[in-house]
């Protein structure tokens, strides 16, 4: 019974029949189908799967293995988590798009065929663009066409290049990792550019929008912070990490991603440095976040995949918080602008301890999450000397520090007193991130259960995150970065918290674009202007010329002979004669 | 500093306390390899230079941030720059 239902049905089913439910009960319902869901997906057994036919082909709704498993049950906290999260807001459209998004990215996670992933991968664009248009203003509405034609444009991406893929191999199905020792190979890898398929680069470049590769990012920092105070936790925890989890499934092992996502380490901090809005901060941190997945994807052994696993699956929770924490702020002050908070500490002190917990989490110190998943990352870059990348996820880790680890709190709690009255976070906010806040704290002290869920077994890799070296070279990196804070403040250099926006690659569709677009409507403008011009002179012209001909005294107006119409007839009829003959 | 709008909410103090405890640990954790040998645990034999990663730390985020600031001319406009035809 339990093999029939496919793992994120419950969610989106129970999401779309939530309006149903009578609201006295309906926030029962929100929690308890996140909840039962997790069950469900805990104890499919691996390997299970359920196939269907459509049209004569054979499509797998879902297919269990450690890889979908780890991701289907950090899915499915999350979903549980924001849910708890939400719970003060009575706002349908946002349980509904929450539960609902939450449902596809977990069944997307666990299809077995690319035709199964597309449906859900489309699923998630269309459910989750609600969570930005549930704030209702129109800079929202105008956010969420934005992201919704980026995310569907993924999607029709991913669905071209199946249908290539399905040309060439016949086949839809989505395989298993080759293995070569402790180097797999994702079914889609590739070497090099020039022997990649276009059905390969198509579905790169679709998994690539999703998780922001560099120049495909701005959508992340354009939408994000846009969405409602729920709605940005929903969306950080699923539709990036979905397109994680796709690269490492059928991407793993190309070495292109190595740079790619060194590239995403490196960028988005020096914008989350200068960044005012600090929920825009943290979607630069993000995407700085999925770089070091990515770079894990791409050395793609065993044991950078176990790193890019699992390192989802703590980012999925600290980044959470942070957005918690940052949503909590928002919803009580009513902004997160850095240059308009700082000293709410007095006021939040839970949330404040909350965020920096996750703040803790983010930077990798020991004891906290990030310190057992991304270190596996480094040191598989390090096994694969790729030492460039090495160095600069290196950088990286520091910088994280600075932006979300130091910024997010600083300027949000402490600083300079803002001098703004508000109330603690309302008390399922709390309950949510002191949950998460634990289970941040859990997996950087009790990791052994996290290790057992990955893809391959970590006894054997022979690798643990604790020793003397790690922690104090670790704790060296991050205490110099709060040292490098101290001086850049003393110094007077650090660059203060501004009003502004600062542009990146949506300049080119939201400004370059839309100048572009203006200029050529003037210019088909013009043109059409132009060709009426002429096209109404002519015409004028024929009308005058006819009406001369056929004036009283124009060559058509007067009146012909009847010898010279005899005349013109048997010249006619000669000529319909002749043309007979020679034919 | 940034926040010219208020009183610092923390007082000044408890930020020295902060800052000279900041300060302490960070060199306790440099003279922390006095007491075992990072040979054999990292990577690179850049790693065992005494110090490296505090080194690397504190340069990162300098060069990070007073890069970010520079980039600022470059890429700062104001908050309704999108709002504005």
């Amino acid at each position: 019974m339990i093999e029939q239902l496919p793992p994120g049905l419950i969610l989106i089913l129970g999401g779309l029949l939530l309006p149903l439910v009578p609201r006295s009960v309906r926030k029962i319902v929100l929690v308890l189908l996140p909840a039962l869901g997790l069950a469900h997906a805990a104890v499919l057994p691996l390997g299970s799967s359920l196939a269907y036919t459509v049209f004569d082909y054979e499509l797998v709704l879902y297919q269990v293995d450690a890889l979908s498993r780890i991701f289907g049950i950090i899915f499915h906290i999350a979903a549980l988590l924001t849910a708890v999260y939400t719970l003060h807001d009575d706002d349908p459209v946002q349980q509904v798009a929450g539960l609902t998004y939450s449902g596809a990215a977990i069944a997307a996670a666990f299809a077995g065929d690319l035709i199964t992933l597309f449906v859900f991968w489309e699923a998630t664009a269309i459910t989750s663009v609600f969570l930005i248009w549930a704030r209702r203003t129109e800079r929202a509405y105008a956010t969420g066409m934005r992201y919704l034609v980026v995310q569907v444009a993924s999607g029709v991406l991913l669905l071209a290049g199946a249908i290539l893929y399905f040309q060439q191999s016949g086949s839809l199905s989505i395989d298993p990792w080759l293995a070569d020792g402790n180097q797999l190979r994702g079914m889609f890898a590739f070497d090099t550019l020039e022997q990649a398929s276009a059905a390969q680069l198509l579905i790169l470049a679709s998994f690539g929008i999703k998780a922001a590769f560099p120049l495909l990012h701005s959508w992340l920092q354009d939408a994000y912070p846009e969405a409602t105070v729920g709605g940005t936790v929903w969306l950080s925890a699923f539709t990036t990490k979905l397109a994680i989890y796709a690269l490492a499934r059928c991407f793993a092992g190309t070495e292109l991603l190595i740079p790619i996502g060194a590239l995403m380490t490196a960028f988005p901090i020096f914008y989350a440095v200068i960044e005012n809005d600090l929920r825009k901060v943290l979607a630069y941190s993000l995407n700085n976040q999925l770089g070091y997945m990515v770079v894990g994807v791409g050395i793609g052994t065993q044991l950078a995949i176990n790193g890019a696993a699992s390192h989802a699956f703590a980012h999925i929770l600290y980044k959470g918080l942070l957005f918690m924490g940052m949503g909590a702020v928002l919803y009580r002050a009513g902004t997160v602008k850095g240059s308009e908070l700082g000293g709410l500490w007095r006021q939040m002190p839970y949330t404040t301890v909350f965020t920096s917990i996750g703040a803790a989490a983010i930077s990798a110190f020991p004891l906290f999450s990030g310190f057992v998943s991304k270190s596996m990352i480094l040191t598989a870059a390090a096994d694969g000397h790729y030492t460039v990348t090495f160095l600069v996820l290196l950088f990286a880790s520091a910088g994280v520090f600075h932006h979300s680890g130091i910024k997010i709190p600083y300027f949000a709690f402490f600083a300079h007193d803002s001098g703004r009255k508000v109330k603690e976070a309302p008390r399922n906010m709390l309950v949510a991130m002191g949950v998460a806040s634990a289970l941040c704290i859990g997996i950087g002290v009790w990791y052994e259960p996290l290790y057992a869920l990955l893809p391959f077994d970590m006894d054997v890799i022979g690798w643990i995150p604790y020793d003397a070296t790690h922690v104090v070279t670790q704790l060296q990196l991050l205490l110099y970065s709060a040292a490098a804070f101290i001086f850049l403040q003393k110094m007077g250099w650090y660059p203060p918290e501004l009003k502004s926006t600062n542009v990146d690659v949506e300049w080119v569709y939201r400004k370059g674009g839309k100048r572009l677009a203006v200029q050529a409507g003037r210019a088909v403008d013009a043109a059409y202007l132009g060709a009426r011009e002429v096209v109404f002179a002519t015409a004028w012209r024929v009308v005058h010329q006819v009406k001369v001909w056929h004036s009283p005294t124009g060559l058509l107006g007067e009146p012909w002979p009847i010898g010279a119409a005899a005349i013109a007839a048997a010249t006619v009829l000669v000529l319909a004669l002749g043309l007979g003959w020679s034919g | 500093m940034s926040h010219e709008h208020g009183p610092p909410s923390v007082p000044l103090e408890k930020v020295k306390l902060i800052v000279r405890f900041t300060l302490f640990i960070c060199a306790v954790s440099v003279g922390a390899e006095l007491f075992f040998d990072k040979a054999g645990h990292v990577h690179y034999g850049f790693e065992q230079i005494p110090g490296f990663h505090a080194a690397y730390g504190f340069v990162s985020c300098v060069l990070l941030v007073l890069l970010a600031a520079q980039m600022r001319k470059l890429v700062l406009r104001d908050e309704d720059y999108y709002d504005r035809d």
